[in-house]
C-alpha cells in the first residue's frame, strides 16, 4: 500500500517496498540487543520518532 | 539540544499516544552507549533504540547535509531549547543527519510520514495524534 500526502509543498511518500525494506533492518537497544524493525509494528500501531542525535 | 527537548516533550505526552492505541518508539543514530545518558536527560522510559549504521535513515530518505542545518528556524529552535534548559553537550551521532516521524501498523501500513527539512523542524503533536486516530 502506498502512502503520500503533501505538506508545505514537500511530497511525503513511502511505498510498500520501502516499508518492507525498512522493516528488515535491525536496531539495537542499550544492552546491544538486536531488534528487527518490523517486529515493532507487527501487532500494534507505533509512532517512530527518528531523532537527529542523542546529544 | 533539539532532540532532547523533542523527546522530553513527547515523553510528557505518552498517555495521549496510549489513548489512541499507539506506542511511542524513539530511534537514534549514535552508538548504543549514548542511550542511557539520553534516557537520564529526557526522563524517557519507553522503547528506545539506535541504528548506528544509519541504514534506516537512508531508506527513509532523511535529509543529510549542511544546508538542512543552516537557516533561521534551526537557530530559533535551538534558542528555545536552550531557554528551557536542554543544552546540547556535544553531538552524539552524525551532526548532519536529520530525522523524522512515522506512524506505522498494525502490520505493513503507513499512516503518517514527516521528514524533517532542517534542524528543529518537528511535526506538531496534534498532527501525529490525528494520524494515530484514523
Amino acid at each position: 500500500m502506498a502512502f503520500s500526502y503533501n505538506l508545505k509543498g514537500i511530497m511525503m511518500h513511502i511505498d510498500s517496498q520501502t516499508l518492507k525494506e525498512l522493516g528488515r533492518q535491525n536496531l539495537v537497544d542499550e544492552k546491544e540487543r538486536s531488534k528487527r524493525l518490523s517486529e515493532l509494528w507487527k501487532n500494534k500501531r507505533v509512532v517512530l520518532v527518528f531523532i537527529r542525535h542523542f546529544g | 539540544m533539539i532532540s532532547r527537548r523533542q523527546v522530553a516533550d513527547l515523553s510528557n505526552n505518552i498517555t495521549a499516544f496510549q489513548r489512541v492505541n499507539a506506542q511511542l518508539v524513539v530511534i537514534g543514530n549514535g552508538p548504543a552507549k549514548f542511550i542511557l545518558p539520553f534516557r537520564e536527560a529526557t526522563r524517557y522510559t519507553g522503547p528506545l533504540y539506535t541504528d548506528p549504521t544509519l541504514k534506516t535513515h537512508g531508506i527513509l530518505g532523511f535529509k543529510k547535509g549542511l544546508a538542512s542545518l543552516v537557516g533561521l528556524d534551526p537557530l530559533k529552535a535551538g534558542m528555545r531549547a536552550l531557554g528551557t534548559g536542554y543544552l546540547q553537550k556535544g553531538v552524539q551521532g552524525p551532526p548532519l543527519q536529520q530525522g523524522g516521524v512515522l506512524v506505522v501498523g498494525p502490520g505493513n501500513i503507513v499512516h503518517y510520514v514527516h521528514r524533517s527539512q532542517k534542524a528543529g523542524d518537528h511535526p506538531p503533536l496534534e498532527e501525529i495524534l490525528q494520524a494515530c486516530a484514523v
